[in-house]
């Protein structure tokens, strides 16, 4: 008798202690609340989710991410006395820049050459180029010739960065377009970290990504967005990581059969898409962003090679419904 | 009988007690209904819930004072949201049609608009 109590005691303690923690688990993914806000920069919406977190945190972080993103915008022009990319836009003198847009522009210059060639950060003039075509109310390939020149012009200009001195040299203008937002996330990371926070989502247009856990502290969930209302291919589970993902859903048009979007080859002009999207994965949401961009114009095959050397994990989606991913990060097929 | 009638009890005792917990886990909860939240930059315009909403209505967005936006007309039903016409030249925002699932969102970059679904689902975020 004395051995069925104990053997009964212990059984029913742990009984109750693996129930406690489900009661307790479901509870607090059902109670916990976030604070959060929605931001209009680098011409997309970032939304912050920091649960347990505070709103003057999440005013702090869209503070930082309003000034930042006015820095490298290289497209308008600052108020009198101030120095952003507009300025290193506007001359080819060698000039003083604040030291967030120096770094901005060294991480360029160094990812131009960790890819090769594959981003360039001269590709303003040829982007614009295609923009202007993709974005007209009826959309249209720009003339070939338009595009030589601009590929001409980008590869005789130059970009120079030592200390916070900056020198431009040609025509071509300096477009960070395809890095901007994963920098930035950089430090917002850094400051969520100093906040001592473990949960939280950053979303800078679905194009670059940070994240904790969950509030639960399980995983997040992520679906794929491939447009024309089909439902996500896959679903990707990630935590503590970083994602940057280029897609052709939301800034592209088809033309005569073709799917062309803002993104565009730097060796031949091009700016006609093979993917409907292609994704980053890595714990540095700058080099995520970088990448995203640089995969979905190298193809699976090219693509392959650099992850395995950046220790990134690569998520592919094609027009044949495709969807083809990296054997380290775990995926659900849909 | 009475010697192992204790520890039938206890066994009985147990499965109770877990079947129970396992019951509590398992049990389905209420879902969260449907939201959309309408901004315009980064002002709320509409803040909706979809689950209750009856018959099809649309809802304007128009910047009269602001020449480089156009119009957009945004369809609601029940769990559902739409951007119905756009003046944006890409049409990307129109093409993808009835949106109802939580965490999804519609973006009009051309207008600075942007949709986003908040409700019950198991995908937490879109890329």
């Amino acid at each position: 008798m004395k051995k069925s109590l104990v053997f009964f005691a212990a059984a029913l303690a742990s009984s109750i202690a693996s129930g406690c923690a489900t009661i307790s688990s479901s509870a607090s993914s059902s109670s916990a609340e976030a604070a959060k806000g929605e931001f209009y920069l680098f011409d997309t919406f970032v939304d912050v989710a920091l649960y347990r977190g505070t709103d003057e945190e999440v005013s702090a972080i869209g503070d930082y991410l309003s000034s930042f993103s006015a820095l490298i915008d290289g497209y308008a022009e600052p108020a009198a006395g101030e120095t952003t990319l507009w300025t290193v836009n506007h001359t080819n003198e060698e000039i003083e820049v604040p030291p967030a847009l120096a770094d901005i522009l060294s991480f360029a210059l160094e990812m131009e050459e960790a890819t090769d060639g594959y981003l360039n950060p001269l590709i303003g003039s040829l982007a614009n180029l295609w923009k202007a075509g993709v974005e007209a109310s009826v959309p249209y390939i720009p003339a070939q010739k338009d595009i030589d020149a601009a590929l001409a012009e980008m590869n005789a200009s130059s970009l120079t960065v030592e200390g916070t001195k900056v020198k431009r040299t040609g025509g071509a203008i300096v477009d960070l377009g395809a890095l901007g937002k994963g920098y930035a996330l950089r430090e917002v990371k850094k400051m969520i970290e100093g906040y001592g926070l473990s949960a939280y989502l950053v979303n800078a247009g679905s194009s670059s990504m940070i994240m904790g856990a969950k509030e639960d502290g399980s995983a997040w969930r992520i679906g794929f967005n491939v447009g024309g209302g089909q439902n996500t291919p896959a679903i990707l589970t990630l935590q503590d990581n970083s994602m940057g993902t280029s897609s052709v859903t939301e800034q592209g048009a088809v033309i005569g059969g073709a799917t062309y979007s803002h993104i565009v080859n730097p060796f031949t002009g091009s700016a006609k898409a093979s993917y409907v999207l292609a994704s980053a994965i890595g714990p540095d949401p700058g080099i995520d962003d970088v990448m995203s961009t640089c995969f979905f114009l190298m193809g699976e095959d090219i693509a392959q090679s650099y992850a395995a050397k950046m220790g990134l994990g690569y998520c592919f989606y094609d027009f044949d419904g495709h969807f083809v991913y990296s054997p380290d990060l775990e995926v659900t097929l849909v | 009988m009475h010697k192992h009638f204790f520890d039938f009890l206890t066994g009985l005792i147990l499965v109770a007690v877990s079947c129970g917990l396992l019951a509590y886990y398992l049990w389905p909860r209420p879902q969260v209904p449907l939201k959309a939240t309408i901004y315009h930059q980064s002002v709320l315009l509409y803040d909706l819930d979809l689950a209750k909403e009856d018959a099809e209505r649309d809802l304007l967005l128009s910047y009269p004072e602001d020449t480089s936006k156009t119009d957009m007309t945004v369809a609601v039903r029940k769990n559902a949201i739409c951007v119905k016409e756009s003046g944006c030249p890409n049409q990307f925002c129109v093409h993808e049609g009835w949106v109802s699932e939580a965490n999804r969102s519609i973006i009009c970059a051309y207008n600075e608009v942007y949709i986003f679904l908040e409700g019950t689902s198991d995908i937490d975020v879109y890329v």
